[in-house]
């Protein structure tokens, strides 16, 4: 009996050591359940921490992930605005043909949101809202957020933060107003600290993928940045937009090519949707315009078609199963892999000052000194000087026709605008002028595209081919706007309801922007 | 585990020796001890009652016994079989023949953590499969020899052909996130069943698909499977039992004899359940379509693509050893080829178990080893870009196959072969399919060990020490070679690589102490233990596109562009301590208590450090409570309620940013940072009825349950305007009730016999609350759910989807396309195109993918040594969705699409052209409700005829057995154009019956011979 107990209590001892074991082994919890690879906050340094987001807020000024890029950019952006044009089916529901499903409708809104605001936050609560690196989030979230307005119309902006899940829309005026004032704070932010740092080594530097440290830069980027958001809205805001315009100017705008912002690329998503995927090519209208001037950067713009010249694609013509495969030889962009992705340039400030300076305002310059000064800033992005740019500025070639697969896909040409610059002509006509070549050195900012041509109804571009918007969309205008993504009516109903009110009232494609009713 | 009946044995013989010695006149006595099937029993030990004259059988079961006394009892026994007591009269000679243990009505079933348990004790459902049922004919993966043969299990084998993953859910859909399969046991040790790159979850992209760790097993080393449908039943597995059970308990040495076996068995496969072509019209020139005129130029059969699918496994087995010490030894070779060229699965199987007891039986050795070698190549389940079938059912039907036989031509400016395909992508991205086959070659190779210890010591005779450890490693090499000329959207110009090595370990222990007392009433059955369980993962990915052509190494690709280097790996560990007590009363009535606690390294960073949860059970067995109708022989009622606890996914607890492999740079998360978490809970009742009837003649087994899954961990999706995509929150209430009942009769009328077995299985699912009501865990605002819970489209877009609602069901099919009417109710036809028109309407539930109920009926028939087995399995309810039926008839190739060209289809009087009809009833994948099926369907899924010859026949040299087996000979009834019960994905939960030009389901018709000498 006693050799029992012994045993017993030998037992109970083995199982109660067993168990102290267990209850003090949890203590690797902690590292077990941290991912292998993926590393914590803990595991960066503070600039590491902060510069990563940097990198991934950057590239929501212009998507450079394959998918977003497609989704937003190529279907919506690039397509509307005339640059390119995708030729695939897929299952029917296109933006081409303005009956794009809802969840694709969404993604201009649901991608740079979270993308953007995930990195913006976790920066404004590191930064405690204050600083040069907040102000340099600062204008990274304007340069992002104004393409989805420019979509959408109102957007949540003033109310993000503060741990709200369920955020109030800026109507389109605020959220312009705060855009700006944004910028305008990043300013004088970023000046006093580039005063006093101008010469340091910043260990931020190595994540800033635009400008490598240099805040001057961002400076400038902000400033030529405030003068599109003044010129966008300067039919509905007058007053208002000349101010801010000649402010922009005053303290400094992008000059030269080696001001731009551009984003680094090893993997161009426009090369492989269209060399790899087949999913892209040139469209159309940007074909029409630049074969029929002859222009000297089109090699640099666009691949040759398979049975020579360039020939682009019309929008809309993506409603069979065949159309990518008989669209296959047609011109596609001409990028490598490691093209940058464009941001913003020096041509498009000279555009922009060259309106500012028909409208009246102090821009510095004539509007044909500035004018000519842009075509020969993009000219020279390309490396393309000379009598090249001379006889392009003087050419009154006009833009071609348009010849397709089909007789039924022909069209004339849709304008008889020419390059050179005619000072006597109507201002409507300057204003396509510019608009015009301010669109092709602007090439792959769809979305600038399609907001100035919705702004101004330049350029003038062909309608889709096949409109199956079922009314809702008027194809010699276009889509003005896309509709409220279908998720925030199911998860921020009260707010979206609020916003379409602002709109006047009903969530349609065909309601026209605040700043957008000409054309 | 046979220890309580080694203990019995002990037992009596310390009895008997302490008894007094009597001396009378005395004899000697010899005889043969054997089983049933007249197999010698060595080792078997004759104790004389009141004596010390004890002996052993010798290896030709032969005894001798001097100086007994005629009217001594004698005891005869051997571990596993029922003791027998002789009473010597004047013979000489006693031939003893004894049964097994399991043949008694008291039946003894392994349950939780490999303890051997009385069944009558038993407050849940239990069921139990003997290796016949696996290995008559064996399947690569022995789980689908399970279908229709248990109640309360959904087994849907998938479409990638021989060895790949087998989908099984028991009792309906619970978890509305996490997947829902049912859990594998091996000897008492859990099996984390790992399975990667399953198809279905992304179609029309989905990648190849993969085997699962449960596929490795050797059907001929499994002795027995016991199928635990509740969560009751399996509180002391841990959080995945919440699914159900399935617990394997493989063959262990023999004491005694040496047995060896040989088998060998070959089954042949071929397309079960194929679409409906048509051959009578052709396409015009240059489309890939066939809506051409009529065409008598070729005759193709999309069938001939098919090979005819082998699978041969030849295994052999030798068990022997003593009654202290047994050893198993198997090889296993599977080599199958399947239906599609180039598709095959090889895997080599070997393994040793040794039980040895030492000290007086006070200690029992059980260690095991395994190997696996596995080889798959080009597993396909569905999708487009790596399945040949898009292009072998879509191709033109004026077009000669036979010219792209010969699948690529040499390219002078390459240098080397390449594509031939001259009939463009079709906008599927079609390729050849021969090309696809065999220039596209996904392969992988897994070696795999498995190693583990066992060691009890049995301190009293109501007290026993069990410790165990188990290791089980994986290695993968995954390879994935596409040569040049692969569609461009697949590789680059001079083709693509990529190369996944990834190791997986699972390393489990525990330490219990197992009581089992005797009182003058009652009886105390209980395990106390502790264990550990610690499972990783690392893997290591290389993609790209090559520099060099159709050199296929890692250094060869060409970057940065397109290369990508995924990382990945995990580790989880889960330290438990759990109890189980059961108190019997007089053998009539059981309560049983069972409770655990997890420590989940899931929860680390999280308010709960740990999770507890108890359950409950009682059993009582009225046949012995009262005196029942002689024709009763067993009557039990059960009733039991269990929680089992889940901990929420790994590394949900804390912010930390992901690599970004398109950008080379680490993301922030957009899950907004919300970490107190709860574990999910499954909370289930369940009732059961067991009664035998006319001595076991005819048996029921009726199970009544009711589980709720609650807590259950959503991705909230956040309004964009957040910031964030989504939020973790906890909410959800599902509810599964249903019926789990099996009824047999068996019976022999001399030599003959008849057994006949249904299983039935009704499950009705409820979504009772989801994620509504949330409120912020930041600021305590509520958080706006859509009231539906979109979780799936099962096409494209303008398919049906499924939806969660509150108060119907996890698979709820909605539609939200049909066609636009007039405002008479005809179809309204757009008078520039003439056809009719799709319109977006408002999501409308039209009925679930989830069956209602399924039922087995399994029919057995003996005969001198043959068994011919039928069994028809039904399911009934759910509806099923065909996106292949909907592109074939698009693409003018299906029998269908014949019809209504030849029928002509109208609205109201106005023709509709019939190519231009299927442009909007089969767009995409299909439109709303046009290619959604009855997924109702019955089947003779199983007919299996065995003899085993007389061994005198052979010279008394072995004994031999033949089996002949088809499964899925005949599809009795069926609406829906593909096998409903046929799954692309074993791991999604929403996906179970799309297809998407699924490989058919295979029909297997096979022989077995087995050898036992």
């Amino acid at each position: 009996m006693m050799k029992q107990y012994n045993f017993m209590t030998l037992q109970w001892t083995c199982i109660a050591i067993v168990l102290l074991l267990l209850v003090a082994c949890t203590g690797a919890f902690e590292d077990y359940n941290s991912h292998p690879y993926n590393p914590r906050s803990k595991d960066l340094t503070p600039s590491a921490t902060v510069g990563g987001l940097f990198e991934k807020m950057m590239y929501q000024m212009h998507h450079h992930q394959e998918n977003d890029s497609q989704m937003v950019d190529q279907m919506v952006g690039d397509q509307y605005g005339g640059y390119f044009v995708t030729p695939t089916m897929w299952g029917g529901n296109n933006f081409s043909t303005y009956n794009q499903a809802d969840n694709w409708n969404e993604i201009p809104f649901t991608t740079p949101f979270p993308y953007l605001y995930s990195n913006w936050l976790a920066i404004a609560e590191i930064s405690e809202g204050r600083g040069y690196i907040y102000a340099w989030a600062n204008i990274i979230r304007v340069a992002a957020m104004v393409r989805v307005t420019d979509t959408y119309g109102p957007m949540p902006y003033s109310q993000v933060g503060g741990g709200k899940l369920s955020v109030a829309y800026d109507s389109e005026e605020d959220a312009y107003k705060n855009m700006i004032a944004d910028l305008t704070n990043s300013v004088n932010v970023l000046e006093a600290f580039w005063a006093s740092n101008s010469g340091a080594t910043l260990p931020i530097a190595q994540y800033d993928i635009v400008y490598h440290g240099n805040f001057g830069q961002w400076v400038k980027f902000a400033n030529s940045l405030k003068l599109r958001l003044a010129i966008r809205i300067s039919n509905v805001a007058p007053e208002y937009a000349k101010t801010i315009g000649e402010e922009a100017v005053a303290a400094g705008v992008f000059t030269s090519n080696s001001d731009n912002a551009v984003l680094p690329s090893t993997d161009n998503p426009y090369r492989k949707a269209a060399a790899d995927w087949g999913d892209l090519r040139f469209s159309a209208d940007i074909a029409s315009y630049m074969t029929g001037y002859s222009d000297p950067r089109l090699p640099f713009y666009a691949t040759t078609a398979s049975g020579g010249g360039y020939r682009g694609v019309r929008m809309g013509v993506n409603t069979t199963a065949e159309s990518k495969a008989e669209y296959a030889g047609f011109s596609q962009p001409n990028f490598t892999y490691a093209s940058p992705m464009l941001v913003m340039n020096a041509a498009e400030v000279a555009f922009l000052k060259a309106e500012g300076a028909l409208r009246g305002w102090n821009m510095g310059g004539t509007e044909q000194a500035l004018y000519e000064q842009g075509i020969t800033l993009s000219m020279s992005q390309y490396g393309i000087t000379g009598t090249a740019v001379t006889t392009y500025l003087n050419s009154t070639a006009q833009p071609a026709a348009y010849t397709g697969l089909t007789a039924e896909t022909n069209h004339a040409a849709m304008s008889a605008i020419t390059v050179k610059w005619d000072n006597a002509a109507p201002n409507e006509q300057k204003l396509e002028r510019i608009i015009t070549q301010k669109w092709i050195a602007n090439y792959t900012l769809g979305f600038e595209a399609w907001s100035e041509y919705r702004r101004t109804g330049y350029p003038k571009l062909l309608p889709t081919v096949s409109n199956l918007s079922g009314g809702t969309v008027d194809s010699d205008r276009g889509a003005r706007r896309l509709r409220f993504p279908i998720s925030e009516y199911n998860r921020n109903s009260t707010n979206v309801q609020a916003a379409v009110q602002m709109i006047g009232g009903q969530d349609l494609p065909s309601v026209d922007l605040w700043w957008a009713k000409k054309n | 585990m046979n220890y309580f009946k080694t203990k019995v044995n002990f037992l009596v013989l310390l009895f008997l020796f302490s008894l007094p010695m009597v001396s009378l006149a005395q004899t000697t006595i010899t005889g043969a001890v054997t089983d049933r099937n007249g197999l010698p029993l060595a080792g078997a030990s004759v104790v004389v009652q009141g004596t010390t004259k004890v002996t052993m059988a010798d290896i030709d079961g032969k005894f001798s016994l001097t100086g007994v006394e005629p009217g001594q009892v004698a005891f005869i026994s051997f571990v596993g079989y029922i003791t027998k007591a002789i009473t010597i009269g004047n013979e000489i000679t006693y031939d003893v023949v004894l049964d097994e243990e399991t043949a008694t009505l008291d039946e003894v079933v392994v349950t939780a953590l490999g303890i051997k348990r009385a069944e009558k004790a038993l407050s849940y459902n239990v069921q139990k499969l003997n290796n016949e049922a696996l290995t008559t004919v064996k399947d690569a993966s022995f789980m689908n020899a399970l279908a229709g043969k248990v109640a309360g299990v959904n087994i849907s084998s998938s479409s990638a052909g021989p060895g790949s993953s087998v989908k099984i859910v028991m009792r309906g859909l619970k978890s509305i996130q996490k997947d829902n399969n049912a859990m594998y046991v091996i000897d008492g040790i859990p099996m984390f069943n790992t399975s990667f790159g399953s198809g279905g979850d992304n179609h029309p992209y989905t990648d190849y698909v993969g085997s699962d760790a449960a596929a490795d097993l050797n059907a001929e080393d499994i002795e027995s499977i016991t199928v635990l449908t509740g969560p009751s039943a399996a509180a002391l597995y841990g959080s995945e039992a919440a699914n159900g059970v399935v617990l394997i308990t493989t063959k262990k040495g023999l004491a005694g004899r040496t047995v060896v076996t040989a088998s060998n068995s070959t089954t042949f496969s071929s397309p079960f359940v194929m679409p409906e072509f048509q051959n009578k019209y052709g396409n015009n020139i240059g489309e890939t379509g066939s809506w051409g005129a009529p065409q008598s130029l070729y005759s193709y059969d999309p069938t001939k693509f098919f090979n005819t699918g082998t699978t041969i496994v030849n295994a052999i087995t030798l068990s022997t050893g003593t009654e202290k010490s047994q050893s198993y030894l198997s090889f296993a070779g599977t080599n199958a080829h399947g239906i599609l060229p180039t598709n095959e699965y090889d895997r080599y199987n070997f393994a040793y178990r040794n039980t040895t007891s030492f000290l007086n039986d006070k200690l029992v050795l059980d260690v095991s080893a395994n190997y696996i070698l596995q080889k798959d190549v080009n597993m396909v389940a569905d999708g487009l870009y790596h399945n040949p079938l898009p292009a072998v059912y879509l191709f033109p039907r004026g077009e000669n196959f036979d010219e792209v036989r010969t699948y690529e031509r040499y390219d002078e400016l390459l240098e080397t072969t390449t594509q031939y395909w001259p009939y463009g992508t079709g906008g599927l991205e079609l390729q050849n399919p021969y090309w696809t086959q065999y220039k596209m070659t996904h392969e992988t190779n897994k070696k795999r060990y498995m190693l583990s210890a066992g060691l009890q010591y049995n301190v009293t005779n109501w007290l026993n020490v069990v410790g165990r450890a188990k290791v089980d490693n994986a290695n993968f090499v995954i390879t994935d070679k596409r040569y040049a000329g692969t569609l461009p959207t697949l590789a680059g110009p001079n083709g693509f690589f990529s190369k996944n090595n990834r190791l997986e370990t699972q390393t489990y222990a525990d330490i219990i102490a197992n009581i089992n007392k005797d009182f003058t009433d009652f009886n105390v059955n209980a395990n106390i233990g502790a264990s550990i369980k610690d499972l990783r993962m690392d893997s290591e990915k290389q993609v790209g596109n090559l520099n060099y052509i159709n050199l296929f190494t890692t250094e060869n690709m060409i970057r940065p562009s397109g290369y990508k280097n995924d990382a990945d790996g995990y580790i989880e560990q889960t330290q438990s301590i759990f109890a189980n007590v059961e108190v019997g009363y007089k053998s009539m009535l059981y309560l049983t208590v069972t409770g655990r606690n997890d420590w989940d390294s899931a929860l680390a960073f999280s308010k709960s450090t740990s999770f507890f949860y108890p359950s409950v059970g009682l059993s009582g067995v009225i046949s012995e409570m009262v005196k029942l109708p002689e024709q009763i022989s067993f009557l039990k009622l059960r009733a039991s309620y269990s929680s089992v606890g889940t901990s929420f996914g790994r590394y949900m607890t804390q912010f930390f940013y992901t690599y970004n492999e398109q950008t080379n740079s680490y993301d922030a998360p957009k899950i907004y940072p919300s970490y107190d978490l709860k574990p999910e809970l499954t909370n289930s009742w369940e009732l059961g009825l067991n009664v035998r009837l006319f001595k076991g003649m005819v048996n029921m087994d009726a199970t009544w349950y009711h589980s709720n899954t609650l807590n259950q961990t959503f991705k909230a999706s956040l309004s964009a305007g957040s910031g964030y995509e989504s939020v973790y929150v906890q909410s959800g209430d599902v509810r599964n009730m249903g019926i789990e009942l099996a009824l047999g009769f068996n019976n022999m009328w001399g030599n003959f016999g008849w057994a006949s077995n249904v299983t039935f299985t009704w499950n009705d699912n409820r979504v009772n609350r989801l994620a509504n009501d949330i409120l912020s865990p930041i600021d305590g605002t509520p958080i706006e759910m859509p009231t539906t819970m979109e979780k799936a489209r099962l096409g494209d877009t303008g398919g049906p989807l499924i939806m969660l609602s509150e108060g119907g069901t996890m698979g709820d099919l909605y539609i939200d396309r049909a066609l636009k009417r007039d405002e008479y109710g005809n179809v309204y036809i757009n008078e520039i195109t003439g056809l009719p028109q799709m319109e977006i309407i408002e999501a409308k539930k039209i009925g679930t993918t989830l069956a209602k109920s399924t039922m087995g009926w399994q029919n057995t028939f003996s005969w001198n040594g043959i068994d011919l087995s039928v069994l028809v399995s039904a399911r009934f309810g759910g509806y099923v969705v065909s996106g292949t039926q909907a592109i074939l008839d698009r693409y003018g190739v299906s029998a269908n699409s014949v019809k209504v060209r030849e029928k002509g289809v109208s609205s109201n009087g106005v023709a509709i052209d019939p190519k231009g009809w299927f442009g909007v009833i089969a767009q995409g994948t299909g439109m709303g409700a046009h290619y959604v099926y009855d997924a109702t369907n019955i089947r003779l899924q199983e007919v299996s005829l065995g003899y085993t010859i007389p061994r005198k026949w052979l010279g008394d040299v072995a004994n031999v057995t033949v089996s002949l087996v088809g499964r899925n000979l005949l599809m009795l009834y069926s609406k829906a154009p593909f096998d409903p019960e046929l799954s692309a994905s074993t791991t999604e939960t929403y996906y179970a019956g799309v297809d998407y030009f699924m490989l058919p389901s295979l029909r297997n018709i096979g022989f077995t011979i087995k050898l036992q000498f």
